[in-house]
């Protein structure tokens, strides 16, 4: 017997729309699974079962009677903690919101359900997403898979361990410095930051408005795809939100990148990454070399000051939306993300402005390197998941904090709204999974999508299993 | 002016009481400072790009009825 839930969206899909398998024998079996795994975990923050039983109870009612939404329906999804779930407790891990029950969904959370998802529950999340590890949570930090002695990367960490041990079949994140890319990355699954404006933030709790990107997070490249295509278009609700059209990415999957330009900028990406990830990723650049992409060297100006700039939009935004609550409510926060706020009332405005300066500045950069490429390749991270509680790592004999380390080859694209796609490409010694990153112009999820696909039909490092230990 | 003094417990005690309006202890200044001060460094260097023709990417956009 099939174990169903080690297939992926695109199968399971297909099961429940030729009535091989009922959606509720699909959710009954992830709910085992949560009943199994999620103790070693501490992925799923609530369990929505009854929820979710009757979702499935409906969409099987519904396919019944010819009324068939598409290939997520009867899929069994969770959503990451920070997405308001109507009725469904909404705590963004924080003993703040530790009672929120929201009276109606989130955007995307929204559009999933139009599309025939079923809501097994809510994910941990580091605390309002203040944080690349998922340390810093009510609940307590979400462990990673491959062991659960290290960090499940953040601040989507449930939605990461979640969806790696087969708990649900995907998941909604949302990404602001990384969270989609780190906890992808450290937990060997794909997650796909899509394009500032491409989803809407309506009913997320902000960190940082003009960085915070929500998308969607699976075991595959197409099931990425999948899950972004009710999520993508324009929300009266959401001021950001693009207006432009939303191709069928499912459909962009061709499976080939031949003549795909790529670009590799092996200055500060690779050459401050451990070699171990450095060499993994440059063999998955050979592996699409081989599919027939063309692979070059390229330079980013001003890279090195993003970290910098980064900081000074999370500090100073985050502070500016927590601002009521941390004369009187402080204490309710944790630790680290009390101190982060606190710090951010010392940020000096004009800082702030020459931060966001320096994102135009950056951008024009990329927008002139895209003119010659089509793909940036990175590594995801410098490093494979870190202890849980480790502060430092060493990286090339340089040491650095482990915050600023996990987020130093994501946040640019944030800073720069870029489309940025985080795919497993290999396991280090230890047996940790090491991940790419696929960066495109503005609104060319389809291109990124295909390539990742493209690299997933020829490897199966996104089909490894982690056995916790 | 781009060249500063570091930032001591006190003077970010004074700024959390007085313009930020949160006071914090002295335990608590000491503790930020020594977070803070190489942020501020690093902040710091942003100030040396060639931003001057360049706009902040926060942009005002006037309020439509989209209803």
């Amino acid at each position: 017997m099939t174990d169903l839930t080690r297939l992926s969206i695109a199968a399971l899909g297909d099961l429940i729309r030729t009535k091989a398998v009922s959606a509720v024998d699909v959710t009954r079996a992830h709910l085992d699974r949560i009943a199994a795994m999620n103790q070693r975990v501490n992925a799923f923050v609530l369990v929505a079962e009854e929820v979710a039983l009757s979702a499935a109870r409906e969409a099987d009612s519904e396919i019944q009677r010819g009324i068939y939404r598409g290939p997520l329906h009867g899929i069994p999804i969770g959503h990451k903690d920070l997405y308001c779930t109507k009725e469904v407790r909404t705590t963004a891990a924080s003993r703040l919101r530790q009672d929120f029950v929201p009276e109606e969904d989130a955007t995307v959370v929204a559009h999933w359900r139009r599309a025939g998802t079923v809501m097994l529950g809510k994910l941990n999340t580091h605390e309002f997403a203040f944080g690349p590890t998922n340390e810093s949570s009510m609940f307590g930090p979400c462990r990673n898979p491959w062991d659960v002695n290290r960090i499940s990367g953040g601040s989507s960490g449930g939605s990461g361990a979640a969806v790696a041990l087969g708990m649900c079949a995907g998941a909604t994140g949302s990404d602001t410095g990384g969270s989609i890319r780190i906890p992808s990355a450290c937990c060997g699954i794909t997650g796909l930051k899509p394009t500032y404006g491409r989803a809407s933030r309506y009913g997320i709790f902000p960190l940082c408005w003009s960085m915070d990107h929500p998308g969607p997070m699976a075991r595959t490249v197409r099931d990425c795809a999948l899950l972004l295509q009710p999520m993508a278009g324009h929300d009266r609700k959401d001021r950001a939100t693009a207006t432009s059209p939303v191709p069928d990415y499912a459909n962009a999957l061709a499976g080939d990148v031949k003549n795909l330009r790529v670009g590799v900028p092996r200055e500060y990406f690779y050459e401050r990454a451990d070699p171990e990830v450095a060499d993994t990723v440059d063999a998955a650049l050979r592996k699409l070399e081989e599919l027939g992409a063309v692979v070059d060297e390229v330079r980013i100006p001003y890279i090195e000051f993003a970290a910098a700039a980064a900081l000074v939009i999370y500090l100073s935004e985050a502070t500016a939306y927590h601002d009521d609550n941390i004369p009187n409510d402080a204490r309710s926060y944790t630790d680290q993300v009390r101190t982060f706020l606190e710090l951010g009332n010392y940020v000096l405005a004009k800082d702030y402005l020459h931060a966001q300066r320096y994102r135009q500045l950056l951008g024009q950069g990329m927008t002139e390197l895209f003119k010659r490429i089509d793909l940036l390749v990175t590594p995801t991270l410098p490093v494979t998941a870190t202890k849980i509680g480790q502060q430092s790592v060493q990286i090339r004999g340089i040491e650095q904090g482990v915050f600023s380390a996990l987020l130093q080859n994501t946040e640019p694209f944030n800073l720069t709204g870029l489309p940025a796609l985080a795919l497993p490409c290999g396991m280090s010694e230890k047996r940790l999974p090491i991940s790419m990153q696929i960066i495109g112009r503005p609104f060319s999820e389809a291109t990124v999508l295909r390539a990742g696909d493209a690299f997933q039909q020829v490897t199966d490092w996104h089909s490894k299993w982690p056995e916790p230990v | 002016m781009n060249s500063r003094k570091p930032l001591t417990a006190e003077t970010l005690r004074r700024v959390a009481e007085q313009l930020a309006g949160a006071p914090v202890t002295r335990e608590q200044a000491a503790g930020h400072t020594a977070v803070f001060e190489p942020l501020m460094t690093a902040i710091a260097r942003l100030r040396s790009l060639p931003l001057k023709e360049i706009e902040p990417a926060v942009v005002f956009r006037p309020e439509e009825d989209e209803s």
